[in-house]
């Protein structure tokens, strides 16, 4: 009994060291690495999902909630990705300083106009809709500027010590993005009205900021994986429909999009859904489309 | 705010010396500027405007949805079965004879209630008719990491008995589960308090205060009978794609045999995950419980567990298999044991197929065989489970 008390009196002292930073808990990577940038040396962040794993499907594990029980500031999407693994953590990790509309919680979709919003009617007969729109919205660089101004107003909120820190941070930021979104411009002119299909409802930003087309997806409605009977829908739009480009994220399943890509001639990318943890958002997005530049038809 | 944010900026801008005409001066007007790029695509014009796949336009307004309503959802799980030998007795949610079983349908209202309080109640309609199954508040805002709970509520004893029927990985409880404490689960009036410790690996401990009313186990008739129970439970990730989970659990109180007859019982059970991609996982699930009772005829030691393994090898289908036995000490009942396979399929998250044979036998008697097939659906928002 006296060890279990000495050790976790260890522990403890452990996290007493570490208090010197602000803590950030991250629900998906792509805030993590977008918070560092802001936050960077006052700040410790840590991405509850991994950058390889789909979004809608993290297990709410145990070790989720300790990291939220001793996060300073919490961000997530609040646009349905989170809302099947997060609220459970949330209530177990017991931290009111990270509650939805304490300073210390961000939402990092807010102020970001969403896509696809469900029109009154739609139900969930058209697969797995998302009530308050499309849910992947940092594919668009001009919406993650807001995710980093959002994250920033309350990186002040809660560490005012760090402010003057925080606007060089987050306009270091802003002016990156918006000298490389003119490095990109070039190079994305020349895609704009192409057609394009992707697995899941999941790049519809991307497409919109590149004014590509999403065609078609490989789902035949959200959440479905493809069936058999897909295919030759899939083959027949191939077929009438020239597309440049087939998209698809490194987690889901690869078959359908192999065969597509082997017997119709269409060039296939699978690509990083989004930034590791420990990668920076703007590295990633120029890798992202340098590949397609490489790959698109 | 906008007035300082401004100045800020600036002073910023000036400071660094760096200011475009074109750049906008403060965040605000950042936001809005984009705002307005993300709303009209550069020369939105010149594309035709396609409205993808029917239901959906774009762009719209993410407008505030204020949370007053609280989550409504209604969670129907129906069950066709074949029996060799038909069960007796009460049988909560497990499925009943041959023929069709309402196993349940559970209406849910789930809502923060204040900045202090949260509340979750939960209806159960079946067969019998409509009774209360959980109805509960649970504190937001006591110092980080306490939290106190009050109300009608499965215990925390183990991982099986705070489950809900749609929660749960077969068409049936562990045969446990009904032996110790009834056809509806160790479910009491009381209040909890947990803890979570400021532990770098999850470290949590509950403790309950009820009446004590199961009649299994519990069920003293004096005014002192109350049931104290507690849990200990721990997790931690070896790496990403492994969780580790272990629990503890113990109650105390007394049974109706005898005034002041005391009933303890423990139990352990361990959880392991290995998940390696998003739809792949494979899970490992075992529990043992064991009861020390005080009767007329002196003590009585009883117990019993289950294993299951949990297949998920696609995004919508899991294999599982579990072996679950009673009467291990033997006690006053026979031993039983029983041999499980099942398969489910998830057309979405918000339906449920699952296909179970159960081989089960008691100790001198003719082995008995069940088929089920059960039906789930969830209509409404209802709230995740925590793990």
């Amino acid at each position: 009994m006296k060890k279990l008390f000495l050790t976790i009196l260890i522990f403890m002292s452990f996290t007493l060291q570490a208090q010197g930073k602000v803590k950030i808990v991250a629900t998906l990577p792509v805030f993590g690495s977008i918070a560092q940038e802001i936050g960077g040396e006052r700040v410790e962040v840590t991405s509850l999902a991994a950058a390889d794993q789909d979004p809608h499907f993290i297990d709410a594990k145990p070790s989720y909630a300790v990291s939220l029980n001793q996060a300073d500031l919490l961000i997530e999407g609040n646009m349905g990705l989170e809302s099947g693994w997060l609220p459970p953590l949330l209530m177990q990790a017991r931290n009111p300083k990270i509650m939805k509309g304490a300073k210390g919680y961000v939402d990092a979709s807010q102020g970001i106009e969403s896509l696809e919003v469900p029109q009154a009617g739609v139900n969930l007969f058209q697969g797995d809709v998302h009530p308050r729109g499309n849910p992947h919205l940092w594919l668009d660089p001009r919406a993650a500027k807001i995710m980093a101004v959002n994250i920033y107003q309350h990186l002040v909120a809660i560490d005012a010590e760090g402010k003057s820190y925080y606007d060089i941070q987050l306009k270091n930021f802003v002016d990156q993005l918006n000298q490389r979104l003119k490095q990109w411009s070039p190079m994305t002119q020349s895609w704009r009205g192409k057609k394009i299909i992707t697995y899941h409802r999941s790049l519809s930003y991307l497409a919109h900021w590149l004014a590509l087309e999403v065609r078609d997806t490989l789902e035949p409605k959200p959440g479905i994986p493809p069936s058999t009977r897909r295919v030759e829908e899939l083959v027949k739009t191939l077929q009438n429909d020239k597309i440049s480009l087939l998209l698809s994220e490194e987690f889901y399943p690869r078959s359908l999009a192999d065969y597509l890509a082997q017997n119709m001639k269409v060039p296939l990318l699978v690509i990083k859904a989004q930034p590791h943890a420990k990668q920076k958002y703007i590295d990633w997005m120029d890798s992202l489309l340098n590949q397609i530049q490489k790959t698109i038809l | 705010m906008r007035v300082i944010l401004s100045v800020l900026f600036l002073f910023l801008f000036m400071s660094v010396g760096y200011a475009e005409e074109s750049q906008p001066t403060t965040a605000e007007e950042e936001i809005q500027q984009i705002n307005q790029q993300l709303n009209q695509s550069p020369k939105a014009s010149s594309i035709p405007a396609k409205k993808h796949f029917g239901p959906f336009s774009y762009p719209s307004t993410n407008q505030g949805l204020a949370k007053i309503i609280p989550d409504i959802s209604v969670i129907g799980s129906l069950a066709v079965a074949y029996f060799k030998e038909e069960p007796t007795g009460e049988m909560g949610h497990n499925p009943a004879r041959t023929g069709f079983t309402l196993q349940e349908i559970e209406i849910g209202f789930q809502s923060v209630i204040d900045p202090y309080f949260r509340a979750d109640v939960f209806l159960s309609i079946n067969e019998a008719g409509v009774e209360l199954e959980e109805g509960y508040a649970t504190t937001l805002s006591l110092p980080k990491g306490l939290q106190i709970k009050a109300g009608k509520f499965l215990l925390p004893f183990g991982r099986q008995n705070s489950k809900h029927l749609e929660q749960w990985n077969f068409v049936n409880a562990p045969l446990i589960s009904k032996y110790l404490w009834g056809p509806e689960g160790l479910n009491e009036l009381g209040a909890e308090i947990a803890y979570t410790f400021p532990t770098p690996f999850f470290l949590q401990l509950q403790g309950t205060f009820s009446n004590g009313v199961n009649e299994e186990s519990f069920g003293g008739e004096r005014k002192k009978d109350f049931l104290y129970q507690g849990r200990l439970t721990t997790s931690f990730d070896p790496n990403e794609k492994w969780i580790l989970l272990l629990g503890t659990s113990g109650a105390w109180g007394f049974n109706s045999e005898l005034a002041g007859a005391f009933t303890q019982i423990y139990g352990g059970d361990l959880l392991i995950r290995y998940k390696p991609s998003s739809y792949r996982a494979l899970t490992l699930q075992a529990e043992y419980l064991f009861r020390d009772r005080e009767l007329a005829a002196g003590k009585v030691l009883d117990g019993g567990g289950y294993a299951f393994v949990d297949y998920q090898f696609a995004k919508r289908w899991h294999a599982g298999l579990r072996y679950d036995q009673v009467g291990w000490p033997e006690g006053l009942v026979a031993k039983e044991f029983r041999i499980s396979p099942a398969v489910t399929f998830n057309p979405t998250e918000f339906s449920r197929l699952r296909l179970q044979y159960d081989f089960s036998k008691v100790t001198s008697q003719e082995a008995n065989h069940a088929v089920t097939l059960q039906l789930q659906y969830v209509m409404g928002s209802h709230g995740a489970h925590p793990f």
